[in-house]
């Protein structure tokens, strides 16, 4: 457990000094959703129907934007390669990295979220908690999986376009997913509406965290 | 295009795409037996 | 010296032969029977006999996806390279059998239901499907011949096949509340004949498929050996 706590700790120290994944996520994700206000000059109606989409879609890219940096960052320095001499089980790695790149990302999520209030009036206020629950379900998974792909895609050609390719089309599930539930939760529904799509959620969550972390050690191995 | 002709084109694709893949895959086996054969008496020569 | 590989060059196994005539005759035999012997359809024509060659399709694209599963696990975990080969020609054959799965759908649907594209759960999964194993090849292509591209693939081709029926199972509950298709088939003895002889054909296409592009890549091994010989 210390191991991963030094690991974590390590990748979020060098983001807190630099910031660059930070501001980078979160002023893209501002960008989408400017854009996305003037590309559809969204009445009210239209407002509700696609904030829960836009959300995600957002997250989803700044996401891949940060989760492209995290091995770069480890390539560069030839870092992977210190901590691998170590004797740290691959596993601890793989939740290490992936403990540091869940909280960076939320962090840049939860910046972003405001300013849905503020362009769409999403009804943040009222359910913030299950909100900001379904926030870290759909994150957890999204980032358990990105995690494993951006260490396969910083060693390949073409590498900022390889992460997305392989993880969107994986990720499927957890968009729908976390649509569904935001949707059903800022229209006020009860939680038996989205019950089969909150699982979905979880039970993504769960395998993946699992398989991600089982398979990492072939990812990294040389 | 009545429904025959949807039926025509999609049997057409159908046979089209497994015949061009598996013809491409024998192509590229003949084109390497040519390779491998002239590559042996190469080496065969070098001795 | 020669390569280990070499044996691709020779001809193909008396069995694989076989396979090959078999085959011959199913494909015709199963287009006779599609064609005459199963009657036409009351309520969509025509057209519902591409329904043959696009459910099976979609079977075998699954069974492909299923065999690179179980031969990533096994490359992994072996470190065997006839495991790695396995996987890489099953996938490329699953994508061509899911493209045209593809394609065939919207030429069914767009006279069926007057619409090129349906989000229906099956044909959106295969869409899904069709892009991670898209991915996968393009990851191959990118990564260059060696083993961590192997080691990273077959990482994919097992997260790929678990997302599987969670794509499925997300895409179904999302189309329900989208839309509706029907697509429930009854289905006459005739057709269940015609049905089960072109979806026994198709899983025999791509067992032979298979045999053709594992011995393509041993070729291609085999003149990898003797270029490497050549250049020392």
């Amino acid at each position: 457990m210390k191991q991963i706590i030094t690991i974590l700790w390590k990748d979020l120290l060098v983001e807190l000094k630099s910031k660059e994944s930070l501001l980078s996520m979160f002023t893209f994700g501002l960008l989408i959703l400017v854009l996305f206000n003037f590309a559809f000059e969204p009445t009210p109606a239209l407002k509700r129907a696609i904030t829960p989409g836009l959300l995600w879609v957002t997250f989803l890219f700044s996401g891949v934007l940060g989760l492209n940096r995290s091995f770069a960052v480890e390539k560069e320095n030839m870092a992977i390669q210190g901590m691998l001499l170590a004797p740290v089980d691959r596993g601890l790695i793989y939740f290490g990295k992936f403990g540091a790149n869940l909280i960076i990302l939320l962090v840049a999520e939860f910046l972003t979220l405001p300013f849905f209030l503020l362009f769409l009036n999403m009804p943040l206020f009222e359910h913030f908690w299950w909100i900001t629950g379904i926030i870290l379900l759909g994150t957890i998974g999204f980032v358990a999986v990105g995690t494993l792909f951006s260490a396969m895609a910083t060693n390949v050609k073409m590498s900022e376009v390889m992460l997305p390719l392989l993880l969107f089309p994986v990720s499927t599930p957890i968009l729908l997913a976390a649509v569904a539930c935001i949707r059903n939760i800022i229209a006020g529904e009860p939680f038996s509406t989205y019950q089969n799509w909150f699982s979905l959620l979880v039970g993504f969550d769960l395998i993946f965290v699992v398989v991600s972390s089982l398979v990492f050690e072939y990812v990294v191995e040389e | 295009m009545n429904n025959f002709g949807f039926v025509l084109a999609a049997y057409t694709i159908i046979w089209g795409l497994l015949a061009i893949y598996l013809g491409s895959i024998t192509v590229k086996v003949s084109r390497l037996r040519k390779e491998y054969n002239h590559l042996k008496e190469y080496l065969a020569d070098k001795q | 010296m020669n390569s280990q590989y070499e044996d691709a060059f020779s001809q193909d196994h008396i069995g694989v032969k076989i396979l090959g005539y078999v085959l011959l005759f199913l494909m015709f035999f199963s287009f006779l029977l599609i064609a005459w012997y199963a009657p036409v359809e009351r309520t969509m024509g025509l057209v519902q006999k591409i329904f043959y060659y696009h459910v099976p399709s979609a079977w075998v694209a699954f069974l492909a996806f299923g065999v690179v599963f179980v031969c990533s696990i096994l490359y992994l975990t072996s470190k065997d390279k006839k495991w790695d080969i396995y996987a890489a020609s099953s996938v490329e054959i699953g994508v061509v059998f899911a493209l045209i799965v593809l394609i065939t759908g919207p030429i069914w649907a767009r006279p069926v239901w007057g619409v090129w594209w349906t989000w229906e759960p099956r044909l959106t999964t295969t869409l899904i499907l069709f892009l991670i194993y898209v991915a996968y090849l393009l990851l191959r292509y990118f990564g260059g011949q060696n083993d961590r591209t192997a080691k990273f693939s077959a990482v994919l081709g097992i997260i790929g096949f678990i997302d599987v029926p969670l794509v499925y199972l997300s895409i179904n509950w999302w189309s329900a509340e989208a839309q509706v298709h029907p697509q429930r088939i009854g289905m006459g003895p005739e057709m269940k004949a015609a049905f089960f002889v072109s979806l026994f054909t198709f899983t025999l296409l791509y067992i032979y498929l298979l045999i053709k592009r594992v011995r393509a890549t041993h070729a291609a091994l085999a003149v990898d050996e003797l270029r490497e010989q050549r250049d020392e």
